[in-house]
């Protein structure tokens, strides 16, 4: 379903940011994407979503190439694509209803089918009671679960959070995580990029490891110990 | 409908910057719209002064009256001719004596040592040249007088007429086009998380666009309005002084079907003006965002 093929983003004279990435993420998978700051986690997540377009390379996303995709047609491409940030991105002037219908008024879905939404998102992320409040009354992991569900408001093929838990108690971080999870037992990938070993050890899915911008390992399975860098390239060979 | 609910929106919660947008492109339109109604009067006002001024053919003093009548009929069958006039000996002497109050004077002075005239006007300034050659090539005729330096005054005046609104017209409109890329510019900037926010969401670039360019475009609409509208009562205001003057006079009233069209075509550029501005500044802005 995704797959990046010796994908390398340079900025200016800079080290690049990620160079010679190439893994493949299955339809329904979940995968962790870890690594300390600036290992190149969100710049491999930007790339999927056309924010950025790589250096050398291809990214392919759903069979098309995400790179030839023609600038005015980006926006269908990031419809298919739900996205989740540490820093929730809600927009403060709207509250939490409106904040998910957004996404829903942006595909020009009709208003019946907007509140049907709305309603079942709600539900799903349990803030049901929260709906006509403000970012501002909302608590870190309140946001972050409004955050998610706005994500999949358009019902995405894939799901991208990035440190979706930075901001949160342990408790919060949890709860979020159980969250995803339920998410891709619903049929939805899920790349998620953290560097938070609670989550990690929680959750026992695939992970890529970053380090400095290249794969520093790639655990293909659930349950199994992290393959080493030459590991993986003879498998993918 | 979204959109323009939006827009509205938009304008509501920002009354000083909408006010500041509107003032000014009030004032350029003010200025197009008075501007367009002297440039439409101008051309006939021009063509009245054009008609004014004359050619006048003195004969020579032993000149009979059938050499004069011949040269009468001659001028007022040239297609170029508007009006021909002849001042014989005896009419000559009655405007000397209206102009002339000395007894001394008016006792030695008689219609014989006065010449015969006769003034020719053309239809245009183009024409005046022609005259004066046919008269110079009359029979009887001593002497032509042609002031060539009023129709060129005339024409000089009326083109600095025009030169000066088109100056103004042009400095008006770039100062509206800056303001409203400031403005548009300074609401965007305002919006610019927002922005980023729905264009990860999948928005298109129109969905963004499109309540700042019906803001735009609602600039546009209520600044055409708004500087006909003053126009519109500044004509009517001065309509009784200005048909003092005989040769504006013909011009007023102005009619209402004119009036209208250029209130059509007004707002249609202000719609234009005010869509086109808006969308130059949301991309600007966008390709930063």
């Amino acid at each position: 379903m995704i797959t990046f093929a010796a994908v390398t983003k340079r900025f200016g004279e800079n080290p690049p940011a990620i160079e010679g990435i190439s893994f493949e993420v299955d339809k329904g998978e979940f995968l962790f994407l870890t690594g300390h700051s600036g290992s190149g986690k969100t710049t491999l997540l930007k790339l999927l979503t056309r924010e950025y377009t790589p250096t050398s390379g291809e990214v392919t996303f759903n069979g098309k190439s995400v790179n030839k995709i023609r600038k005015s047609q980006v926006h269908h491409h990031r419809r298919a694509i739900g996205v989740v940030f540490q820093d929730y991105r809600l927009l403060n002037e709207l509250n939490v209803w409106e904040n998910i219908a957004l996404a829903l008024q942006i595909v020009n879905k009709p208003q019946t089918e907007i509140e049907e939404r709305v309603t079942d998102l709600l539900r799903l992320v349990e803030l049901t009671d929260k709906a006509y409040s403000f970012p501002s009354q909302l608590s870190g992991g309140e946001a972050q679960r409004v955050s998610i569900a706005r994500a999949l408001a358009t019902a995405p093929m894939v799901l991208l959070a990035d440190e979706p838990t930075g901001n949160l108690d342990p408790q919060n971080t949890l709860k979020i995580a159980q969250l995803f999870e339920k998410i891709n037992e619903l049929g939805t990938t899920v790349l998620f990029a953290t560097h938070d070993l609670s989550i990690l050890s929680a959750l026992k899915h695939r992970r890529i490891h970053l380090e400095k911008g290249k794969i520093e390992s790639d655990t293909k399975e659930k349950e199994e110990e992290p393959h080493t860098k030459t590991t993986v390239q003879v498998e993918t060979l | 409908m979204k959109h323009l609910t939006t827009a509205l929106t938009a304008i509501r919660r920002s009354p000083y910057q909408t006010f500041a947008a509107v003032l000014i492109l009030s004032i350029t339109f003010f200025v197009g719209y008075c501007f367009s109604l002297v440039m439409l009067g101008s051309e006939q006002m021009l063509r009245y002064f054009e008609t004014r001024p004359q050619i006048t053919a003195f004969f020579k003093l032993n000149t009979d009256q059938t050499t004069i009548d011949t040269l009468e009929k001659s001028m007022r069958n040239k297609p170029y001719v508007n009006q021909v006039n002849v001042i014989s000996k005896e009419k000559a002497l009655e405007i000397y004596r209206q102009d002339n109050k000395d007894p001394l004077l008016l006792e030695l002075v008689t219609a014989d040592i006065l010449p015969a005239s006769i003034e020719v006007s053309g239809k245009d300034a183009t024409s005046l040249p022609q005259i004066k050659k046919d008269l110079d090539g009359a029979a009887g005729v001593d002497q032509v007088l042609y002031n060539q330096e009023v129709i060129g005054a005339i024409n000089k005046w009326t083109q600095f007429l025009r030169n000066i609104g088109v100056a103004s017209m042009v400095i008006l409109g770039t100062e509206s086009f800056l303001i409203i890329m400031i403005i548009s510019g300074m609401k965007v900037a305002i919006q610019k998380r927002a922005i980023q926010i729905m264009r990860i969401l999948g928005a298109s670039r129109w969905y963004i666009k499109a309540p700042f360019v019906y803001e735009g475009m609602i600039y546009g609409i209520v600044g055409s309005l708004v500087g006909w509208g003053a126009m519109y009562i500044g004509l009517l205001y001065l309509t009784p002084w200005l048909q003092s003057f005989h040769e504006v006079a013909s011009l007023l009233p102005v009619p209402p079907e004119l009036l209208l069209i250029q209130l059509g075509v007004g707002t249609l550029i202000g719609v234009i003006f005010g869509a086109l501005t808006s969308s130059i500044s949301v991309q600007r802005m966008m390709r930063r965002a």
